[in-house]
């Protein structure tokens, strides 16, 4: 490998066999692939196919980072997780922020591909000079905050863990890991815990301290100076009121989930959720990722439960509108407290949240009763029927055992028009976004290899007048137009697969880290000196087509490519003014823009111009 | 008179200047001044009837107006009043 940032090399272990290998890792393959994101799909892509069982042996579990991972760039610690997901059985991908990500890196790997299934419960030792299979009997069973207790006894402060709860053990379709512990850094969605789970995979735990290797350091510090100012001051807002600080004008706009994304709004109840009253009345710190100056994580001191006392991480926008206004509960203290149970039991809190609302409404239309529930009495704004479900899920205990399936499966389980108001795109519930207040969600949703993904376009935010500097297009000013949508999400979706892949946290945006400055700093880390706008924007565009060829390989087609029942038929009202997406119209715009069939498949000429025509199906 | 400063994502409604001297006892007031002066960025600023919208998270010095006494927050000579984009989570 002649470019810096790469360590060149790929760690792979087969848990069946308890044999582990290096292979190198190309610089042909960096440049097409990067890193993260592209090269865990690269992988995923080569090494499965159609009858690959996501819970089985030869699904690959790959854990990815990039060429900027660990070095001295803000927000450059993270980390990408890839795998067929068992919870939509398709693309499943998934990153997280804290400190793994360089520790991993810094044991001198740019990527961990696991396979196979252990006969009994382990946990991966990684280090500069070891790689170790061992014994996780005395993990197993144990929650994520005990896990990571005992795993920093045995190896130190300074090593990192990447873990799962026992909703993972359990196989819960949308388990997560967590990393950092206490602080609940997760690798949220899609269900990458429960394909862990399933290879009896407790733990990877990292060590590392080799250095990183970078071309031109002074220029990356120089780049890291002048990024300096606008990365401290810009997202000062978040760093006060962390991811939660605008909830109340997303409640304003329609932008929140309410009663199981039914209701339009909820007068008073964004005063209470956003986050600066989580900084009244529950903040006791602020946490940050490695290598992160923005510090929009919460902590948070429990009051009650195994933890009491103990800081924790505190709810996120996601959670406190899937666990908070999605199940009618304004209580923050009650949010946050769902929000340490899903990170001890290791779930993801987007699909909990969404398949207790999907519950909830069950239950106030007579589809499930006291019969299937175990007695337990499902009713909007009950926050002991929140909790109670939380630990059944996790557990597969009774009612949970459905719910843990996610909301597609327990809706098609349960039967009736259940299906109506179970949401979910491509099987994978959404996050507090909804396309009904911003039509770019609309697209993203719908086109995001891995589901419902607000993340994959990163739209949101940009859609009302304020925009990325160098984005290259026309700044959107009406969330509920058409003109400019298709091209805008395109190109985001370019982009994002790039923070996804090199890999940066996107939040570096608010403070700078855009386009041009991180153009230089592949530049300045790798070396490759000609790589520009254009390869940068084609790399992001070939990653997502690559995702998108997966997929087709196992049938997802334009039909597949659309929105759930609520979100196309149902106006709410509120901020959204009765709005719903024309979502076909701007599907047609994009497929064109793609070079996409109208069957939504990437056509032969689009394919030749990535360097993907040997990928085509 | 307080200074009133726009982070970029905001100054395309300020004449894509960054920094306004305007006058005001409370916020609210200065925030209705500022709304009166750009136009475009009223809507985001203000409800119709002149109070504070959350669409723009407003900061007195190093504090968000929400932890003070909100838009009744009293600004005095040069104070620096700093507004933000509100960000829709993550």
């Amino acid at each position: 490998m002649k470019a810096k940032g790469y360590m060149g090399r790929i760690l792979r272990v087969d848990l069946s066999t308890g044999r582990s290998f290096v292979e190198e890792l190309s610089d042909e393959t960096a440049q097409a692939f990067i890193g993260g994101s592209g090269l865990g799909t690269k992988i995923l892509f080569d090494e499965t196919n159609a009858a690959t069982d996501p819970l089985g042996p030869e699904n690959p579990l790959i854990f990815a980072t990039g060429p900027l991972t660990g070095t001295m760039l803000f927000n450059s610690d993270r980390f990408d997780v890839v795998a067929r997901s068992p919870l939509t059985g398709i693309f499943g991908e998934a990153s997280a922020g804290g400190y793994w990500g360089g520790k991993f890196k810094a044991c001198g790997y740019d990527a961990l591909v696991v396979k196979g299934t252990a006969e009994k419960p382990v946990y991966l030792y990684i280090d500069n000079d070891s790689v170790e299979i061992r014994d996780a009997a005395h993990l197993w069973g144990k929650e994520t905050f005990e896990t990571i207790e005992i795993l920093q006894k045995e190896h130190g402060s300074s090593a990192k863990a990447a873990i799962i709860g026992p909703a993972g053990e359990n196989l819960v379709r949308f388990a997560n890991m967590i990393t950092d512990g206490l602080h609940g850094r997760a690798v949220g969605r899609c269900g990458m815990g429960a394909v862990m789970g399933s290879k009896k995979l407790k733990a990877v735990v990292a060590n590392g301290s080799r250095p990183i290797g970078v071309a031109d350091p002074e220029e990356l510090k120089a780049l890291q100076k002048r990024l300096g100012l606008t990365m401290r001051e810009n997202p000062q807002a978040l760093r006060d009121g962390g991811t939660s600080v605008g909830y109340e004008f997303c409640e304003e706009i329609g932008n929140v989930p309410i009663r199981n994304w039914k209701q339009g709004s909820w007068t008073g109840a964004g005063k209470k959720l956003t986050g600066m009253t989580l900084v009244k009345t529950l903040l006791t710190d602020r946490y940050h990722c490695g290598k992160c100056v923005i510090n929009c994580g919460r902590v948070v001191t429990a009051k009650d439960g195994p933890y009491a006392g103990r800081q924790t991480a505190g709810a996120e926008y996601e959670t406190v509108g899937l666990l908070g206004s999605n199940c009618m509960i304004d209580d923050l203290a009650a949010v946050q407290k769902s929000n340490e149970m899903c990170n001890r039991f290791g779930l993801d809190t987007i699909s909990t949240g969404n398949v207790i609302g999907f519950a909830m409404e069950a239950w106030e239309r007579g589809l499930v009763g006291p019969g299937d529930t175990g007695g337990l009495a499902i009713e909007w704004g009950s926050v002991p029927a929140v909790h109670a479900l939380i630990e059944r899920i996790a557990h597969r205990k009774g009612f949970g055992d459905l719910l843990a399936e996610g909301v597609k499966r327990a809706a098609q389980r349960i039967g009736g028009d259940a299906e109506e108001f179970a949401l979910e795109v491509k099987g994978l519930e959404p996050p507090a976004h909804d396309p009904r207040s911003k039509f770019t969600v609309a697209i993203g949703f719908a086109t995001s290899a891995r589901g419902a993904c607000h993340l994959s376009a990163f739209s949101h935010d940009f859609e009302e007048g304020t925009s990325i500097e160098d984005l290259g297009l026309p700044v959107l000013t009406d969330r509920f137009a058409v003109a400019g949508k298709a091209e805008n999400v395109a190109v985001m979706q370019h982009l994002m697969g790039m923070f996804d892949s090199l890999v940066v946290c996107k939040f570096g945006l608010f403070g700078g880290l855009t386009i041009d400055p991180l153009v230089e700093a592949v530049q300045h880390v790798t070396g490759w000196e000609s790589f520009d706008r254009k390869r940068f924007f084609q790399s992001g565009e070939r990653i997502f087509n690559l995702k998108r060829l997966y997929n087709n390989r196992l049938g997802i087609t334009a039909r597949d490519d659309r929105l759930p029942r609520r979100f196309r038929h149902e106006p709410k009202g509120g901020g959204t003014r009765d709005h719903l997406p024309p979502l076909e119209e701007m599907l047609k715009e994009y497929y064109r823009l793609r070079g996409w069939s109208e069957d939504g498949t990437p056509g032969v000429d689009k394919l030749r111009e990535l360097g993907l025509a040997g990928y085509a199906t | 008179m307080a200074r009133v400063l726009v982070t970029q994502p905001l100054r395309r409604y300020t004449d894509n200047l960054g920094e306004h001297e305007v006058e005001g006892a409370t916020v609210g007031r200065v925030m209705r001044a500022l709304g009166q002066r750009f136009p475009e960025l009223a809507p985001k600023l203000l409800r119709e009837d002149g109070s504070l919208r959350a669409h723009i998270i407003i900061y007195l010095g190093d504090r968000d107006i929400r932890l003070l006494d909100g838009e009744q927050t009293p600004v005095e000579a040069g104070s620096e009043i700093r507004l933000f984009a509100a960000l829709a989570g993550g």
